[in-house]
């Protein structure tokens, strides 16, 4: 956690199983080699991927890594195809993972809501960049509703996890899949493109994968038991009520249980910024700079995109404030902020500012519409 | 079972029994019959069909050649022929009641899998794909562990079950639709890479489930429901002839098609998909058994003049035969 001494992480800490274990050595790695090396000390067991910018350094590390250690690393003819090789191996019971950008998560929608639909646990990795279309290849948080609304049909829900820092890559890296397999779920780690290509110091920690449930499910031979079926049609409509009807109390639980986020010097903060990813990794600098000038303004960072952490919003306390969302898009994530400040009963005003198209937003710019935003507040 | 009855008399005369339950009507059996002892019953079963059965004394004729077992796509007949230990009818894997028209070859298809699976002794390391066609439900009617997959990705699935399971058999059931519509990137990709899939492709030459569309198979001529004057090469492209083209991948060590229109085809078809997975140990690549299928609802015909178009029309244009052996010749 690059979490300061004023940080208070919410929730579940990621992935960080026993603490008191000796220190990993610190390694020089880009966002997207840390997810791939936290993912193989997963116990990633295939990998399944096709190119595109800026994610291809996972498919890259581990075509190197996997096939030494006798695992599956297969580069599909498509992101479609990808997606359907994880869930036949998710459905034989192994830790399966594929990542993409945008336009290729798109291409995968369909599978992944047969493996939500299915209940197979497996990891994907969004590597956002600007769309829409072919858009660019520079990062953005173009992706977040289609992220957290269930992209693709049928009203699924997965845990989301959105890393700030290269040693939360890894760490989340470790989470995602944990949640994965407890859930039996399609689990879901969203960065934008500039995280995955920046370089910085690691640590891998042991995965805390204690206590998963056993895979009895999988498709290993109908051996001394009866056949299993990995499965996503129900064809009458009651039956399909409910089963989706236990996919909605199962994602009612990882809502109670799952909630992660960030609070920076928010405590006393007339406004509170709040931002996910590598934005929020900015507003941070961006608050240093308006308490160094006297202002009084926090952060609130979201880790965990779905669930969205409303006890973070809670833990704030009942003093009244102003809030400003900063996102690398048009405002996504401002409408779950403006939902959960009316069903915690505030009427505060919520500002948003954003950038589009992969242009990264600076703490200047942070800086001066939080000064705005005070002063509409009546603040000096 | 009132057969049962009729069959029960001398030690040596044959067993033939006919599951009025079952049978929907199709007639398969009594074109099959060479002894032509073969009828419908007056009555109606629940179905609201009437159900075949052998004529009255019919039994002293019958040969035992179990042909009528042969061809029911239900499995709703067996044969047993007291003088040799042969038997015809259904396999225990074969499981359940289909979905399937009256007819469908789709369900003599299962029969045979079954079949081979359990006379290979493989059932409990054989997982199935089934795709999204009328074969949705497949894993309702054969007794293994079954993955149901997306329209045209039944192959990548394949793969993704057996990439760290080499011990797992694993087949998929895929029509022409999902194989050679939708997933023709899927299923060349699978030729090319090799993997150890026996792929039972179903060419019926229309989309069955969805009520008769054309297919990429579709004939030149042929009037579906969204070629409603026929297909021309002009508008609608002229029909993919797919096995060859997987069989031009290296990654493909047996390309064989064949049908199940009668029952000496099914008996060879069922003699290719036992090779095919005998290929699939021994070669660890991939498979192919493409049958041509009839689809009685789909072209709007009666079952058993649908076989008479499939060998009449379809024969010319997809050539029945090996179109490619395993390296060390046809397995045993
Ligand atoms: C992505 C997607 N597109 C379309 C469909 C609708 N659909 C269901 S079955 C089918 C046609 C299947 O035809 P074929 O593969 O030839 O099999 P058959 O029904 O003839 O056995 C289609 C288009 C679907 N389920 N999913
Ligand atoms: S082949 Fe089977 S289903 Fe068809 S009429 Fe004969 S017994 Fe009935
Ligand atoms: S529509 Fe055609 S392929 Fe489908 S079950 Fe009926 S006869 Fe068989």
């Amino acid at each position: 956690m690059t979490a300061g001494a004023e940080a208070v992480v919410g929730g579940r800490r990621a992935g960080q199983g026993g603490g008191e274990a000796p220190a990993a050595e610190e390694v020089l790695l880009k966002g997207c080699e840390a997810i791939a090396e936290a993912a193989i000390r997963s116990g990633l067991d295939a990998y399944f991927a096709y190119p595109i910018t800026p994610q291809t350094d996972i498919p890259e590390y581990l075509a190197e890594r996997l096939p030494p250690l006798g695992k599956t690393f297969t580069q599909a003819n498509s992101e479609i195809s990808a997606i359907n090789m994880v869930y036949g191996a998710a459905g034989t019971g192994l830790r399966v993972m594929t990542s993409s950008s945008s336009p290729g998560i798109s291409l995968k929608q369909e599978g992944i809501s047969y493996i939500a639909g299915a209940e197979l646990p497996c990891v994907i990795v969004n590597v956002m960049r600007g769309g829409p279309g072919l858009g660019t290849v520079y990062g953005s948080q173009e992706d977040y509703w289609q992220s957290v609304k269930g992209g693709g049909h049928g009203g699924y829900r997965m845990p989301v996890l959105a890393p700030a820092t290269v040693q939360e890559c890894a760490d989340l890296t470790m989470e995602v899949f944990r949640l994965a397999d407890l859930y039996r779920t399609p689990a879901l780690l969203c960065l934008d493109g500039t995280l995955g290509q920046m370089w910085e110091n690691v640590r891998f920690h042991e995965p805390d994968h204690a206590n998963l449930p056993p895979k009895t499910w999988a498709t290993t031979g109908a051996r001394g038991r009866k056949p299993n079926l990995i499965n996503s049609i129900i064809i009458e409509p009651p039956e399909l009520e409910a089963h989706n009807r236990l996919l909605q109390a199962k994602y009612a639980q990882m809502e109670q249980r799952e909630q992660r986020w960030e609070e920076y010097r928010a405590e006393d903060a007339d406004l509170v910024i709040v931002a996910f990813g590598l934005t929020g990794r900015i507003a941070r600098s961006a608050v240093d700079t308006l308490r160094s000038a006297g202002r009084r303004v926090g952060l609130l960072r979201p880790i965990s995109l779905f669930p969205f952490p409303v006890s973070g919003f809670r833990a704030l306390g009942a003093r009244p404030r102003r809030w400003l969302v900063v996102e690398m898009n048009a405002g996504q994530m401002v409408e779950d902020v403006k939902r959960t400040l009316f069903d915690l009963g505030r009427v505060e005003p919520v500002t948003f500012y954003g950038r589009l198209g992969g242009v990264i937003p600076t703490p200047d710019e942070m800086v001066e519409v939080a000064v705005k935003d005070l002063a509409a507040g009546g603040a000096r | 079972m009132t057969d049962a009855l009729v069959s029960g008399g001398t030690a040596l005369l044959p067993r033939v029994e006919f599951d009025a339950a079952r049978c929907k009507g199709c007639g398969l059996c009594i074109e099959a019959c060479p002894e032509h002892i073969v009828e419908f019953e007056h009555v109606f079963n629940q179905r609201g069909v009437q159900p075949a059965h052998l004529v009255h004394d019919g039994l002293a004729q019958c040969t035992a050649c179990g042909n009528c077992a042969v061809v029911c796509p239900d499995s709703a007949v067996e044969v047993e022929n007291r003088k040799k230990p042969l038997k015809y009818g259904r396999n225990p894997l074969r499981v359940g009641d289909t979905h399937y028209c009256p007819g469908c070859d789709e369900g003599t298809v299962h029969e045979l899998l079954a079949e081979v699976i359990d006379e290979l002794g493989i059932r409990e390391v054989t997982v199935g794909v089934a795709s999204v066609g009328c074969t949705v439900f497949a894993y309702r009617y054969i007794d293994i562990d079954w993955h149901q997959a997306a329209h045209g990705r039944a192959t990548s699935v394949a793969w993704g079950i057996e990439c760290q399971h080499p011990e797992l058999r694993v087949f998929t059931l895929q029509g022409d639709g999902d194989l050679a519509g939708i997933g023709i990137g899927e299923t060349i990709h699978a030729a090319a890479r090799g993997d150890p899939t026996v792929v039972v492709f179903l060419n019926n030459g229309i989309y069955g489930m969805t009520g008769g569309q054309m297919a990429p198979t579709t004939l030149l001529g042929q009037k579906t429901t969204t070629s409603p004057a026929g297909r021309t090469a002009r508008l609608q492209g002229s029909p993919i002839v797919m096995t060859e083209i997987m069989a031009a991948q290296a990654g493909c060590s047996f390309a064989v098609r064949t049908s199940v229109h009668d029952a000496p085809a099914i008996r060879r078809t069922k003699k290719y998909l036992r090779q095919a997975f005998l290929n699939q140990e021994k070669n660890r690549s991939l498979s192919v058994v493409e049958i041509l299928s009839a689809c009685p609802s789909g072209w709007k015909l009666e079952p058993v003049d649908a076989h008479q178009y499939l060998v009449k029309e379809m024969f010319p244009i997809y050539k029945p035969g090996v179109i490619k052996e395993p390296p060390g010749g046809m397995p045993r």
